[in-house]
């Protein structure tokens, strides 16, 4: 209960600074982060969608960027469902790409037959592709080019 | 209950793009009468362990898990996955609006006789480790049933009359 009260003081009393800060610097004609007046409706950012079809790799050891969808797949210490379609047991039969044999190399360069724990969490370096821009720009330029 | 509860609310059949929802019920109860009262029979069981604290604690869920799920699947596998074509039916689907690799499936599974439950385990709750090995296992042991085997494609076609085709 106490905790309780003591959440509800420390909220209200950082909402009312806040607001006061706002106020502040919008008198100082200062722009908010909110870029809108408090009267105005916020557009909310785009939504961008999954692009299909697969993107040329810009280097030769560039993680593929994924041309599918990869919402509510499970990646977790008990379970990686990518694999249920790209590990080399299941590929044919789903018709995915295998695995890289570079993903069952160990530390050591030894060859495995499961996956590569160093290779578990798939979109560490595996992003969805999306028609989105780039988030930090860069001059990066290919090396075919 | 309240671990599988959690789970399937960070999935689509709770939130989702069209704000259609499919609750506990719609998964896990027939709608058919005869199918419907044996389930509630079943769910006794459900009951029971609840009661007695079988899964009381994350520890003793995950322990269970892959044998909660098999049971489940079991029950999908050999029902033709009944209860999700409540709702779902490859003859409303439009293929040409779906990934790719959705379409390439869903075409291979009604050549094939697949069900939904073949591709879709874990789409509501958590995957235990090794729960593709257990689906195959849940697959062998059924076909081994001599009155459930899959599908037969064949026969449905003739039987509609589409065989020339
Ligand atoms: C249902 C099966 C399935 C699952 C699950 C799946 N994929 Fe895929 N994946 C595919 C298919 C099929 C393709 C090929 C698509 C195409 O060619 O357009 C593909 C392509 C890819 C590629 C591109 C490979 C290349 O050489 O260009 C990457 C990377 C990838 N997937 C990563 C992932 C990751 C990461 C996950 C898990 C989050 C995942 N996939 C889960 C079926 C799957
Ligand atoms: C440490 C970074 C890293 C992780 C983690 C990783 N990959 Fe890769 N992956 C790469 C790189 C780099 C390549 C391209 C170079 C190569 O083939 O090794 C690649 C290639 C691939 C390819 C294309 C293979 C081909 O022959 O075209 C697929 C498919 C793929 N990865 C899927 C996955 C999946 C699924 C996972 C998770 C189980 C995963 N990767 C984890 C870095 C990673």
């Amino acid at each position: 209960m106490k905790l309780h009260v003591l959440a509800v003081a420390s909220a209200l009393a950082a909402t009312l600074t806040f607001a006061g800060f706002v106020g502040a610097q919008q008198s100082g004609g200062v722009t908010s982060l909110r870029n809108a007046g408090i009267d105005e409706t916020n557009a909310i950012e785009d939504v961008y969608r999954q692009d299909e079809g697969r993107e040329p790799r810009n280097y030769r050891q560039q993680p593929p960027i994924v041309p599918h969808s990869i919402e509510q797949y499970q990646i977790d210490l008990r379970t990686n469902q990518c694999l249920t379609c790209h590990d080399w047991t299941t590929a044919g039969d789903r018709g995915a790409p295998t695995l890289s044999m570079t993903h069952y190399l160990d530390r050591q360069g030894t060859q495995l037959d499961t996956v590569a724990g160093t290779r578990w969490f798939c979109n560490q370096c595996h992003v969805p592709q999306a028609d989105a821009p780039a988030l930090v720009g860069n001059t990066f330029k290919p090396s075919s080019n | 209950m309240e671990t599988n509860l959690g789970e399937y609310r960070e999935t689509v059949h709770y939130n989702n793009h069209s704000g259609v929802r499919a609750i506990c019920s719609d998964c896990h109860v027939p709608h058919e009468w005869q199918y419907k009262m044996k389930a509630k029979i079943m769910a006794v069981k459900d009951v029971y362990h609840e009661v007695l604290g079988t899964i009381s604690t994350p520890e003793k869920y995950e322990e269970r898990r892959l044998e909660m799920a098999s049971a489940v699947w079991t029950k999908m596998k050999a029902s033709d996955s009944r209860e999700c074509r409540n709702c779902h039916a490859f003859e409303y689907m439009d293929f040409t609006i779906q990934e790719t690799r959705a379409a390439q499936n869903h075409q291979k599974a009604i050549d094939t006789g697949m069900t939904c439950i073949d591709c879709h385990q874990g789409i509501a709750h958590d995957l235990a480790p090794g729960y593709l090995e257990e689906y195959n296992h849940v697959v062998k042991k059924l076909a081994a049933q001599p009155h459930q085997g899959p599908i037969d494609v064949a026969g449905i076609k003739s039987f509609l009359g589409t065989q020339s085709e």
